[in-house]
């Protein structure tokens, strides 16, 4: 589908983020835990590494813990986290006349290099984040929220490697 | 002067938080307080108060952390005590660097009969601590059972809460924690019969973290 | 006493409120404008701090409720996840999270959020992160020591040796400090239709 005429503004970025504290802090009350993403990513990975080579998984002590044995690496919160999360995203986008094929991209850059660099920059934080053990919802968001110091170190070192970044990469987005 | 939202909001914010640091986060003290019925009742139930034998049997778990805590006065921690506790007075109980202890670990607390350890338990379930247990029969039990080799008639009498918490046993010099009965054979876990307590809470979700 | 007891609720319980949260979090996600890339990249060339001013004022929001919650004796702070710090890891993951940011103009819940939205190049991130999810799990075998190094609950007052509701007030201000200097930014670096470009007066 074409993406919808006369889409509604985003909401004020205040107003959006006191939104987004008070989910967080719901999260916290009920269940203990803020929110996550990226520990989805690698429990899906693994689930499919579970299914193809279960030795693998079984000699890979990262791999091991969320799939090895018997273990389900899907039976985990995250992934009804992450679900939620696209729901959610997909309402908002419909109520909000924001849904449509499209490809958002800097003005120099073809439909093809945005893709290809899409991919590049999701692998990267694929990595980061399961690196970091968190991502900017995870880590950053939720820990951030109760003071955990390593998620203030890496909420820091997000901006320091992505402002450092900018310069090089300008053309991707300007 | 209108105010804009922006600067409402700035100005609770930044209120709200110069409230907070002033008002600061509840004392030991003051959550003792506002817990203690609840903890009591807790108490009542024997839930938190761990059988000896399965302390013992903990001690040679290496799936399992363990902290012991031993609340005893310097006296009777020099005449005897488990091995590798930690000793910290009930009155001058160090609750903050208790609540570094790993989450995880079970956490077992001692005095020679129970008070002196309930109070403790209490001051560490106030301070949000988890996996907080009493040896149940304290250290007198400990060495009723452990202290001469194999008395089995011993090991079949219940325990029974109560006593003044002043040690029964004397011993000729002080041991600490040489004693044989510092640390039983492991064998003597099954001369009791006993119901298990341990049970881990963990602030959801345990392994993995937060974000998987 | 706060936050509930999960495992007391109930599996189903549990995963309706799971799904009830995360439902919320995207809606706020894409509310803000974060299921375009374009406008999350652009926190980096300082025209649009929308990035910056949502995710601190998210934090500070929760934050203030969740130690308020601590103060009045309702909510014990012990059994609220406290991420464990692993600095080592943390930082070097967020660097490299950072720089993957600026390429991909995503984060995983954003790239979510645009893909569900029909965005094609946040779908694309979104295998792009499998991917590297993957890599990641094949390559960590090989510096495991690094990788778990540290692991504490340290939280900043802890770290700092000062009381939580100091600290709390401390990074209030800083938040503040920097929604200052954001607007500022966005004024200098403004660009026809960017939030900080006069002519429409545009609220951000």
């Amino acid at each position: 589908m074409k993406p919808m005429s006369r889409p509604k503004p985003y909401q004020n970025p205040y107003f959006a983020g006191v939104m987004l504290g008070l989910v967080l802090f719901a999260s916290f009350i009920l269940t203990g835990h803020g929110l996550g993403n990226s520990g989805a990513l690698s429990r899906i990975m693994a689930s499919i590494t579970d299914l193809i080579s279960p030795e693998h998984v079984d000699g890979n002590f990262y791999l091991g813990a969320m799939a090895g044995g018997d273990k389900n690496p899907l039976d985990h919160w995250i992934l009804w986290a992450v679900l939620g999360t696209a729901l959610g995203g997909f309402a908002s986008g419909l109520i909000s006349r924001r849904l449509g094929i499209e490809v958002r991209r800097g003005p120099r850059l073809t439909v093809l290099w945005r893709l290809v660099f899409a991919f590049a920059g999701g692998s990267l934080v694929g990595i980061g984040a399961r690196m970091a053990r968190g991502c900017t919802s995870g880590q950053a968001l939720s820990g951030g929220a109760v003071l955990s110091a390593g998620s203030w170190a890496f909420m820091f070192a997000v901006f320091i490697g992505g402002y450092a970044l900018a310069y090089f990469v300008r053309k991707l987005w300007n | 002067m209108t105010l804009g939202w922006k600067t409402i909001g700035a100005l609770i914010a930044v209120l709200g938080s110069l409230l907070l640091a002033v008002v600061g986060m509840p004392g030991n003290d003051a959550m003792l307080s506002r817990m203690d019925a609840d903890l009591s009742a807790e108490l009542i139930t024997r839930a938190p108060h761990v059988d000896p034998a399965e302390v013992l049997d903990l001690m040679y778990d290496d799936g399992q952390q363990i902290f012991m805590i031993d609340v005893r006065t310097e006296q009777d921690y020099n005449q005897f005590h488990l091995l590798d506790v930690r000793w910290q007075p009930v009155q001058s109980l160090d609750v903050a660097q208790c609540r570094k202890l790993p989450v995880g670990a079970v956490k077992i607390v001692m005095s020679n009969d129970e008070a002196a350890a309930e109070l403790a338990w209490k001051k560490m379930r106030a301070a949000g601590l988890l996996n907080v247990y009493v040896l149940a029969g304290g250290v007198n039990v400990w060495l009723d059972l452990y202290k001469e080799h194999c008395v089995i008639p011993v090991h079949q009498t219940p325990i029974t809460p109560g006593g003044d918490d002043v040690l029964r046993h004397t011993f000729e010099r002080a041991q600490g924690g040489h004693h044989h009965a510092s640390l039983p054979d492991r064998g003597h876990v099954g001369d009791r019969e006993f119901e298990r307590k341990v049970e881990l809470t963990r602030p959801s979700p345990a392994v993995g973290g937060g974000c998987g | 006493m706060l936050p509930l007891d999960i495992n007391a609720l109930g599996p189903l319980t549990t995963v309706l409120i799971t799904l009830g949260i995360g439902f919320g979090f995207g809606f706020a996600l894409e509310q803000a404008g974060f299921g375009d890339s374009r406008k999350l990249a652009a926190q980096f060339y300082l025209h649009e701090m929308r990035v910056l001013k949502v995710m601190f004022t998210g934090i500070i929001t929760a934050m203030l409720l969740t130690f308020w919650g601590v103060a009045l004796g309702w909510i014990n702070f012990e059994l609220i996840y406290v991420n464990p710090t692993h600095l080592g890891s943390g930082i070097l993951g967020g660097l490299i999270f950072g720089v993957g940011f600026i390429i991909g103009g995503y984060c995983p819940g954003t790239a979510l959020v645009a893909a569900i939205t029909l965005k094609m190049d946040g779908l694309v991130f979104v295998l792009g992160a499998l991917f590297g999810a993957f890599v990641f799990a094949e390559i960590v075998p090989g510096f495991r020591r690094f990788y778990d190094a540290g692991g504490d609950r340290l939280t900043l007052p802890d770290w700092l040796n000062l009381p939580a509701g100091v600290v709390v007030f401390l990074v209030m201000l800083m938040a503040m400090f920097m929604f200052w200097g954001a607007e500022k930014l966005e004024k200098a670096f403004a660009r026809p239709g960017s939030p900080g470009w006069v002519d429409e007066g545009a609220d951000s």
